[in-house]
């Protein structure tokens, strides 16, 4: 199939307005009368709340309303799984729990006003460590976890292992029995933050009509408004969010943050209230990815055929676990690897613990599961003797296999995206001294999701769409637009895409998220744009008699034969516009998935540990790829996050206190860090939808990490199993070898 | 907090006095700024970027001067520095990023008396003298006493550095400065390594080693003990690998977010040792035997 516009590289839709400073951010909006408010956050990790006194910050200058854990009883917020109180009611269980907030006349007085809020507390028992405190016996975190929504399955007894998933295929015991050879190691993986540029922020106002007006960065605003309604059981038609752009989300801009506090204040005030988290609070309470023990057991045949592979992988949700779509992360189940074994039990619990709440980052749970699995495959194939790419291409998986944890593909790619990767990485060629070749996988089809498109073709020749899409960043817009210009034969510049307003038009959406975007949106703007296009040729039957199977689009112009009308003068005829409709339901499992495999190729410096990640080739397997630059885009930025998780990033929490405070401790990878970045497209054309398309945005982040842990071993013979892989880590590793 | 521009040394002194403890000096502000921010305002800030004549870099009988607001940038990308003092012009290039080091002053630098900063091994082991002035007249301070404790220098809150005085070393000589940090750019050395040395007359020994140890202790510091062990000798593979054992022992590092204390020991030892090798091959043609 040949196009015009899809699958060409296309500017993306907001460019201009972001380079420009047009582009409105959440705290871009102003209202007149606006008060600021900040929270009273908690010094102690796990702590009854013995008193509570507000009446000096009540009388503070310039004070509107303040609020406690006494005015928000009963309410508990979240995505699904709803465990978070708005403000801490009666105890804390994390450093940096909410425990009061203030509304005042400015910042600066809203912050002084905490300082007169007086808390007195009793310390309670508190636990840090995830695998402590899925034992029985720890101290429990929420004692009345059964009663709370959301909770996927009860149990006889509260735990603070609140999720608990089982996957298992075979007989886990007997299958080791037919292993020749065992391998169990432990790895484990810190909390890092999304590290988006803006924070979280929000403004609501209670408008004269008494309807609920939120502007937020919510990257899931129907979501935003089911939490809100749902938490403060008011119908959600009262509830708008308003267009804002997004200051980048990387998944962590799925969950209400402070909107319910702020609506609470606005309420209470009568006034509208602005929030926004200091960089500082993002670190101490900001959900970020959760940090994880996962242990590993694989039995093999002495010809390295698998066949038992067991997990069992701890998460430490930290003190709530509302801050995710769902009670359940399923990515880590990914550390059942691309591979095949008959026999498998992977098991996933989350666990409380008072640490600060773990939220979703990119690939939610992959990361952690694809860096302990892939590791761990490179220990068992160095066990059995076997080079570790040629021991993933005789386990990995092909057609008709199904994945450990049950997932059915076709089209499985898995062995053509690892030899694609191997070739064009040089995995072979010869190396010097202290470099070596790293490889590692992992798989994700694209999600699925429900969404409505509307467009309207209008009489004064505009293209308008309303979607129920939020621009997360990613270019989702951009590729709705390359489909209408597509489908209508028009230049994608020429259409404009309102930024969504959950009251226009369209008030159906599941969020963007899980890399669906584009299998979403491509169905929704297609079966939109055909609609739209269908109406306006049999209006142009009607009124210029053309037989409308000889009709074809030209920009503004009908043509038929030799005749070219503009479609905006028979409009202006009839005095209205033409509405193109879609309803998409496509919230399945997807019939494909999408195989990634890498090499890195990194330098170790035997006197200090230190190692250069000299290249990163990542191979993907891809459907029909709609916007080439934005794909690649995804592409570098998964695999610099990647290396960031793999090499510097990490959120330092000791004993559930936070010891870094800003962008110069918390470090992020810079422009120095990034590798030679080289990417092969393994293209099929058994995507999904009209134009057969796969994810790509979660895809390639997740086996950066193992695939440098692994080039290191090759480089120097040491096995680091913790994140990041730092120089003093692999120093001291060096050092014990040695001697 | 009051802020104040003066045109002339005299007038900066005069509010640093009138001001005591409350005031605080800013030049390129990459330091003050951030400290704004994050931890405290002073009562009046003192800038001195409108003071004439207080940047620029010129050879005065044996010595380079450099002005106390020439920046980092401006240090690195001057060829009288790299040709004179290499391992000044080694660490200014790994100083953070471009747009800091556009902004950054070496004066700057000096004051903040970071144990981390990266131009202060370089001046210590060129054994450079600061130029202070106070109210009561100017001194010269010479570096090895001028830092005094993290934050802490000989310039005090009353005081100024105008200029620093660092001798030319003789020709021949050759200096290294290596840098040890999480990432590739702007970020604070974790432990910093600056080595100068300078063969005989037949380039067969090292007339004078001296070695500089940063972010290893409360202020940046000398490894006597090794260059005395260095000094008169031919490096040799077994000498280097006694020297940087023992510069592992002359630094007192502590152990926070960035490393542990052995961990920075460690490297100590391993930075020595390269930074040995590397000057001793640039100043004798020889490879380490
Ligand atoms: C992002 C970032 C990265 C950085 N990376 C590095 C790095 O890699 N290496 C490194 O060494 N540093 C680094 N720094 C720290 C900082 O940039 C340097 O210390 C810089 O040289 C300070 O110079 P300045 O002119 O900006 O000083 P200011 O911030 O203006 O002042 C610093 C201190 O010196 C005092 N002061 C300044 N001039 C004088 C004077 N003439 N007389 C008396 N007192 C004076 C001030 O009162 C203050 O206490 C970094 C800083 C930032 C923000």
């Amino acid at each position: 199939m040949s196009y015009q516009v899809v699958g060409k590289s296309t500017p993306r839709t907001d460019n201009t307005a972001k380079v420009t400073g047009e582009a409105r951010y959440t705290s871009d909006v102003l209202l007149p009368g606006t008060l600021w408010a900040k929270t009273l956050r908690s010094p102690h990790a796990h702590a009854r709340i013995v008193q509570i006194d507000t009446s000096r910050a009540e009388r503070a200058p310039g004070v509107r309303a303040i609020l406690t854990g006494n005015d928000v009883r009963g309410i508990l917020y979240g995505r699904r799984y709803r465990d978070i109180s708005v403000l801490a009611q009666d105890k804390v269980r994390f450093i940096g729990e909410r425990v009061a907030a203030v509304a005042a006349d400015t910042l600066e007085q809203a912050e002084a006003a905490l300082d007169l809020i007086d808390v007195r507390y009793e310390d309670l028992p508190a636990v840090f460590d995830v695998v402590a405190a899925a034992k029985d016996g720890a101290p429990l975190i929420h004692p009345d976890m059964n009663n709370y929504k959301g909770l996927p399955k009860q149990f006889d007894q509260p735990t603070n292992a609140f999720v608990q998933d089982v996957f298992t295929r075979g007989d886990i015991a007997s299958g080791f029995a037919q292993a020749d050879v065992i391998v169990e190691n432990t790895y484990t993986v810190p909390r890092v933050h999304q590290g988006f540029l803006e924070p979280h922020c929000c403004l609501v106002w209670i408008d004269e009509q008494e309807r609920i007006q939120i502007w937020s960065p919510c990257k899931v605003p129907q979501g935003l408004k089911s939490s809100m309604a749902a938490a403060f059981d008011i119908p959600k038609e009262k509830i708008r969010v308003n267009p804002v752009t997004i200051g980048g989300d990387f998944g962590g801009k799925g969950a209400p943050f402070d909107e319910p506090i702020a609506y609470l204040l606005a309420l209470r005030s009568g006034r509208p209230v602005k929030m926004v988290m200091e960089y500082r609070e993002e670190f101490i309470a900001g959900a970020p990815r959760h940090s994880g023990v996962m242990r590993l057991k694989t039995g093999v045949k002495r010809d390295g055929t698998m066949v038992a592979h067991e997990m069992e992988a701890y998460l430490d949700a930290g003190a709530y676990g509302g801050f995710r779509p769902g009670a359940v992360i399923g990515g880590v189940a990914h550390a059942g690897g691309c591979y095949r074994a008959a026999h498998a039990r992977i098991s996933v619990s989350r666990v409380y613990t008072n640490n600060l709440p773990g939220g979703q980052f990119r690939a939610p749970g992959e990361p952690q599961g694809v860096f302990a699995a892939e590791s761990h495959i490179d220990c068992v194939a160095r066990k059995v003797g076997m080079d570790p790419a040629a021991f993933r291409m005789k386990n990995l998986m092909v057609e008709g296999d199904e994945t450990l944890t049950g997932s059915h593909y076709k089209d499985i790619k898995a062995k053509e995206t690892l030899t694609a990767v191997l070739k064009a990485s040089g995995y072979d060629a010869p190396k010097a001294k202290n470099i070596g070749r790293g490889v590692a996988m992992g798989y994700r089809g694209p999600g699925g999701g429900n969404t409505a498109m509307q467009l309207s073709l209008n009489p004064d020749g505009s293209v308008v769409i309303h979607t129920g899409l939020f621009e997360q960043g990613t270019g989702t817009y951009t590729t709705i637009r390359q489909i209408v210009a597509e489908e209508l034969r028009c230049d994608p510049e020429t259409i404009r895409i309102d930024t969504l307003d959950t009251d226009l038009g369209v008030s159906y959406d599941s969020g963007i998220g899980g890399s669906r975007g584009t299998r979403v949106a491509s169905s929704a703007a297609y079966s939109a744009a055909c609609d739209a296009r269908e109406k306006l040729l049999t209006m142009a039957e009607k009124l210029l008699n053309w037989p409308k199977a000889e009709i074809t689009l030209d920009g503004d112009f009908l043509v038929h034969q030799k005749k070219r009308q503009r479609w905006d003068e028979l409009l202006k005829g009839i005095g209205r516009a033409i509405t193109g409709e879609a309803v998409t339901r496509d919230d399945g499992h997807s019939p494909v998935t999408a195989f990634a495999a890498q090499v890195a190729e990194v330098a170790v410096d035997s006197a200090t540990g230190e190692v250069t990640l000299r290249k990163l080739t990542t191979a993907h397997d891809t459907g029909a790829i709609m916007n080439p630059v934005g794909h690649q885009g995804q592409i570098d930025g998964g695999v610099v996050q990647g290396v960031g998780y793999g090499m510097i990033e990490y959120l330092p929490v000791l004993d559930g206190k936070v010891e870094v405070a800003n962008f110069g401790e918390y470090k992020l990878p810079n422009i120095q860090d990034i590798p030679v970045l080289k990417t092969v497209i393994v293209e099929s054309a058994s995507g999904v939808g009209p134009y057969k398309v796969k994810g790509i945005g979660e895809n390639p982040i997740s086996p950066v990490a193992p695939a440098i842990a692994n080039a290191i071993e090759d480089a120097v013979g040491v096995r680091i199993r913790d994140l990041p892989l730092t120089a003093e880590k692999v120093y001291r590793a060096l050092r014990e070898k040695n001697g | 907090m009051e802020y104040f521009e003066p045109k002339s040394i005299g007038d900066a002194l005069s509010l640093l006095s009138k001001h005591g403890a409350e005031a605080k000096v800013i030049a390129g502000g990459t330091d003050v700024m951030v400290d704004i921010k994050f931890k405290e305002e002073p009562g009046a800030l003192v800038n001195i970027k409108k003071i004439p004549s207080l940047a620029g870099i010129t050879e005065r009988g044996g010595s380079l001067r450099i002005g106390a607001l020439t920046t980092i940038r401006d240090i690195e990308t001057s060829a009288l520095v790299r040709e004179k003092l290499p391992v000044l012009w080694d660490a200014c290039r790994q100083f953070a990023s471009l747009q800091v080091r556009n902004t950054a002053t070496i004066g700057g630098n000096i004051c903040r008396a970071s144990p981390s900063g990266e131009s202060l091994t370089p001046l210590l082991v060129l054994e450079a003298n600061a130029i202070l002035a106070f109210s009561d007249g100017e001194r010269s301070e010479p570096f090895k006493t001028f830092f005094q404790g993290p934050g802490k220098s000989a310039a005090g809150a009353k005081g100024l550095l105008t200029e620093v005085d660092i001798p030319i070393p003789p020709a021949g000589s050759k200096g290294v400065y290596l840098k040890h940090a999480v990432r590739g750019a702007m970020d604070i050395a974790m432990v910093g390594v600056a080595v100068m040395l300078t063969p005989d007359a037949g380039k067969n020994n090292a007339q004078d080693v001296r070695i500089g140890l940063g972010a290893v202790g409360p202020t940046p510091l000398r490894a006597p003990k090794t260059e005395a062990l260095l000094k008169g000798k031919a490096l040799t593979a077994a000498l280097i690998k006694e020297a940087g054992a023992l510069a592992a022992t002359e630094a007192s590092p502590i152990t926070d977010q960035r490393s542990s204390a052995e961990n920075r020991r460690w490297i100590v030892e391993a930075l020595t040792r390269r930074g040995l090798e590397q000057t001793w091959k640039a100043a004798t043609g020889k490879e380490v035997a």
